[in-house]
């Protein structure tokens, strides 16, 4: 079994196709797939411990190693948050999805790709 | 002009070099951003350090203890609304709808997603191992097949998620689009990669028809995030490679047998399992997409039942006398 709270409000499909093309083989392909997961949990915690009150980190966090995947995290959270969690994770997303490309970005330009689909 | 065999190093150390670029790119985004949360707030370092788990390894540690609550026979979600109260067995359905609906009186279709909406979670998450008893009945029941959420000590990462439209996996040497199946597939075009399992055969020759059809039919589940995935190698590969699952959209029920041919998706694409274009074709349409779905173990030692889908009028049998919980 494998889940974390926020999983589902998480969605980065565009980056999906950049790691499909950069990889060489599927090991590689899933050595990228948990760099990208590592960031994006280090970036949805960030997030989460920015908006919330600090008396409440301590609390939080223990909930969170416990329970990493138990949803009822996020109702916990919405009653403490300013706004709800899935609205904060939107606009964390949308950061981490545009800083990922850029990175991506670098390696694949058009002519890298027109090579690869002339090789293959 | 022809290059000597010694300079088309030139393009492996470019290829190469694009993967580690992107590995040590991202590595190093890592650590600062751990660096950073650290920094910033000191409770989340000690919170860590005291339970002795690292951020990076976060998702096998809850893969560890979502395996436990399985194993125990106990779930471990903490809302007492997220778990429904299962029905008996007689609740489920009406078995003189099932006996009309293998006389052709009824959709069987239907039969299946009334039931799956008594025992089924409104969003997806990891079932109990009760919830998963009473859907193998059902599913037993209606469309003839034994499936298991747990074959053989092993157990998917969890049985109700999200779907995803796959590309074509490449099947031999050579293989191309052109050759491969039916033309309003073919725009799904073929995956730049391998399967987790590499080519179906070594040569277009030792191509048979029953490997075209583990292609056809392929489902992909996340084998990458088994809590003791990296342990039991190879076992576990070789326990994966094509085995059947069956794959079953509960919005209408729609029900295909799969060979698991690949590993995947990653966690933050919000799905769980992917399936080829022909496997979405069925369960939704050619413009299926993403959807949720049960996905369980097809139960057939004597590898009898065909991949492809369920016809619902064909029932193999229809053994269910009683469900043990």
């Amino acid at each position: 079994m494998s889940k974390i709270f926020f999983d589902h409000l998480i969605e980065l499909e565009d980056i999906k196709s950049y790691i499909d093309n950069a990889a060489e083989n599927h090991e590689e392909k899933e050595d990228l797939w948990d760099l990208v997961d590592e960031y994006v949990n280090h970036k949805v915690l960030i997030t989460i411990l920015t908006n919330l009150d600090s008396e409440y980190h301590d609390e939080f966090l223990l909930m969170f190693l416990d329970k990493p995947y138990d949803t009822g995290i996020i109702e916990y959270l919405d009653d403490r948050l300013s706004c709800p969690l899935c609205e904060l994770i939107v606009e964390t997303k949308s950061k981490v999805n545009q800083e990922l490309e850029e990175i991506f970005k670098i390696r694949f330009t058009k002519k890298a790709l027109k090579k690869r689909k002339i090789d293959s | 002009m022809k290059r000597s065999p010694a300079q088309t190093y030139n393009d492996i150390f470019k290829e190469k070099v694009g993967f580690e670029y992107l590995r040590n790119k991202l590595k190093l985004k890592n650590l600062e951003e751990e660096e950073r949360l650290f920094n910033d707030f000191p409770k989340a370092k000690k919170n860590f350090e005291r339970k002795k788990i690292r951020l990076k390894d976060i998702r096998a540690h809850s893969a560890k203890l979502l395996g436990a609550g399985i194993l125990s026979g106990s779930f471990l979600l903490s809302t007492p609304s997220a778990t429904k109260s299962l029905p008996e067995p007689h609740e489920i359905y009406n078995y003189l709808d099932l006996a009309d609906a293998f006389k052709n009186l009824k959709v069987k279709n239907q039969i299946l997603t009334d039931a799956f909406k008594k025992v089924l979670p409104d969003s997806v998450r990891p079932l109990s191992r009760d919830e998963e008893k009473v859907l193998e009945y059902v599913i037993k029941d209606v469309t003839g097949i034994p499936v298991k959420a747990s074959l053989e000590g092993e157990h998917l990462n969890t049985a109700f998620g999200f779907i995803g439209a796959e590309q074509h996996l490449r099947r031999f040497p050579g293989d191309n689009i052109t050759i491969h199946g039916e033309d309003k597939y073919k725009k799904s075009d073929l995956a730049p990669g391998l399967g987790a399992w590499g080519y179906f055969a070594k040569s277009k020759d030792e191509f048979t028809e029953s490997l075209a059809e583990n292609e056809k039919w392929y489902a992909v589940v996340q084998t990458l995030y088994l809590p003791d995935w990296n342990v039991r190698q190879p076992y576990l590969k070789n326990w994966y490679k094509y085995r059947k699952v069956m794959i079953i959209n509960t919005e209408n029920g729609n029900a295909v047998v799969c060979s698991i041919a690949d590993s995947g998706p990653a966690a933050w694409t919000g799905k769980h399992y992917g399936g080829s274009p022909e496997v979405m074709d069925y369960l939704g349409g050619v413009r299926y997409k993403k959807g949720k779905v049960l996905v369980f173990f097809v139960d057939d030692p004597q590898n009898k039942i065909p991949l492809g889908p369920i016809k619902y009028g064909d029932i193999l049998s229809m053994s269910n006398t009683t469900v043990h919980i």
